[in-house]
């Protein structure tokens, strides 16, 4: 039998594996320790940290729909000073690459954050959230703007020396024009999609389903769309492209390692099944096996297309 | 958010298969499921998160404290609410289900020395009380066991036949006085309280919030009194923080905590109502 390969690179990133998990789906990984050993993922993103902790919204936070679900957690945190003191300490005792997940209210926040994290190791790359609101710039959304995007990216790019992966948020008109503005503010890696704005109404009610509302959809609903916008920005920039968006299984992260991600990230589904990370780990190398392949690297961007 | 011992239990993530249906009202459904023998013993009040494996529509897993527990045999008792529970509601016979746990933090064991246990089920609440009161019952010990349970009407009644042993004893309410006392279960409970709490009592209570918000309005904070919580839950293993409840934090302030990692149980006086 041919050993099979899964290892890729990603930008300056080794991974053994292309299967990251995502950012708010899988806890600060301690949580799943308790069901498979976490060594065997590519890499773990860990929730998303703040500068300070952040207590999230008022419940009810998460409502099913129909393929998917809406969450509005509020990006609850312990906070990065917190997160370096109680959590990497434990994280480190894996080998597993560890990527933290970061987010601010202000660029000058992203800078700090970014700086706590580099100082204090064990952190493989870091992952910008740009999916929340600038309060110094009148609540716009940073990564729906292509200026504030590329300037977030480039002050963090300026204060640390970890790989920075941003990612993009798909509520934009074109999500290629962030990516080609991140990509020159000097981004490492992109990653997309965060989840996409939806809300749902009790009728018995008439009350929405959130108490904030809206929020943020996942899952198997939104996989089409995410296939769509990491194909459109594989095909603008040349950096590369880390994909999710309601990926479950194995044939679902194929479809994205297809189109041309170099890795991808499993998010909504380590809800539904705590081991569906390791389980799509087998899956592709079943199929690597099954079809006389035993290099992953070599199916990325293989998209046929007459 | 003191001394909260987190389950030492490990969760497992297993497939079970229906063994068993009853609907024991219209709306409400009890399933027998079989698991491997070596599903860990749940502790009273923990819970399962549960799905069916092959159901397309269904997303996510759905919680349910455990009704009953021998070994290879768990059961849930539910009222059917959405689409969740009337999937499973509507599973043949033999059919897999994924199944997760046990998963939380049960019922804190009452001191040795009380007199009195009082479980306080509002409507199916009374799925993990009956379950505690039964492994409570087999413990050998000189004190009293009451469950109260209400419902709307005597047709809403929950089953209790597995409360009706010799070292228990049940008291029933209903809204509309059709069977047992006339009221909510809060005010069956309020009319006991007098004789009761001379005597040293540690008081249990789980149904819908509304029920749970009345019966701490009417319990003195020095009296121990533990309740279970719902909230809708997407991973129940601590990680999604969507099961999020208002507790008070250091200094009174408020804090959310997660009704399935650091719950369903909490003592009553840590949440914020």
């Amino acid at each position: 039998m041919k050993t099979i390969n899964l290892s890729v690179q990603v930008g300056p990133l080794k991974l053994k594996n292309p299967v990251i998990t995502a950012s708010g789906t899988f806890g600060y990984g301690e949580e799943y320790a308790d069901f498979f050993d976490l060594n065997r993922l590519g890499a773990v993103i860990v929730k998303g940290l703040s500068l300070v902790p952040r207590k999230g919204n008022p419940p009810p936070r998460i409502m099913e729909t129909p393929y998917g679900m809406l969450n509005a957690i509020g990006l609850e945190n312990v906070g990065v000073k917190r997160f370096i003191k109680e959590k990497l300490p434990k994280l480190k005792k894996f080998t597993v690459p560890i990527i933290a997940n970061i987010f601010g209210e202000t660029i000058k926040e992203y800078e700090k954050i970014a700086v706590l994290l580099t100082e204090a190791g064990g952190v493989a790359a870091l992952e910008l959230n740009i999916s929340c609101p600038n309060v110094k710039k009148g609540g716009i959304i940073f990564g729906t703007d292509p200026r504030t995007a590329a300037a977030v990216t480039e002050r963090v790019k300026r204060v640390t020396s970890l790989p920075v992966i941003v990612k993009l948020t798909p509520n934009v008109t074109d999500i290629t024009t962030i990516a080609k503005s991140v990509e020159s503010a000097g981004a490492d890696i992109i990653s997309l999609i965060n989840t996409i704005t939806g809300m749902a109404v009790d009728v018995k009610h008439r009350r929405p389903y959130l108490k904030n509302i809206t929020g943020g959809l996942s899952g198997p609903a939104i996989k089409p769309i995410a296939l769509r916008m990491v194909w459109q920005v594989v095909n603008t920039v040349s950096i590369p492209v880390i994909g999710m968006g309601g990926i479950m299984t194995a044939e679902d992260a194929l479809e994205f390692l297809i189109v041309g991600a170099k890795a991808i990230q499993v998010g909504t589904a380590n809800f539904v099944d705590p081991e569906a990370a390791l389980k799509i780990v087998s899956g592709l190398e079943t199929y690597l096996a099954n079809h006389n392949l035993n290099e992953i690297s070599r199916l990325i961007g293989t998209l046929r297309i007459d | 958010m003191k001394n909260r011992k987190i389950s030492k239990i490990k969760p497992l993530s297993v497939k079970g298969r229906l063994l068993k249906k009853q609907m024991v009202a219209p709306d409400k459904c009890l399933l027998s499921l079989q698991v491997d023998l070596s599903f860990p013993a749940p502790q009273p009040g923990q819970f399962i998160m549960v799905k069916p494996s092959k159901y397309p529509h269904l997303l996510l897993r759905r919680p349910f404290c455990i009704y009953n527990f021998t070994p290879s045999l768990i059961e849930i008792l539910f009222q059917i609410v959405g689409r969740g529970t009337e999937a499973l509601s509507l599973l043949n016979l033999n059919e897999e289900i994924d199944i997760l746990g046990p998963l939380g933090k049960g019922f804190p064991p009452p001191p040795r020395d009380v007199d009195n246990i009082l479980l306080v089920a509002g409507g199916m609440g009374i799925a993990t009380l009956s379950f505690f009161a039964q492994s409570l019952s087999r413990k050998k010990a000189s004190r009293k066991i009451i469950t109260y349970v209400g419902a709307k009407t005597a047709q809403d009644l929950p089953p209790i036949k597995p409360l009706e042993s010799k070292h228990l004893s049940v008291k029933i309410s209903t809204d509309d006085g059709s069977l047992g006392f006339a009221g909510t279960v809060v005010d069956l409970l309020q009319a006991d309280l007098p004789s009761l709490l001379p005597h040293k009592t540690i008081i249990y209570g789980c149904g819908p919030s509304a029920m749970l918000r009345e019966l701490v309005k009417i319990i003195d904070p020095k009296t121990k009194c533990y309740l279970s919580l719902e909230e809708r839950m997407a991973c129940g293993i601590g990680a999604c923080l969507g099961c999020a409840v208002a507790i008070k934090g250091k200094g009174g302030s408020l804090s959310y905590a997660r009704v399935c990692k650091d719950g369903p149980v909490f003592r009553s006086t840590e949440i914020l109502w």
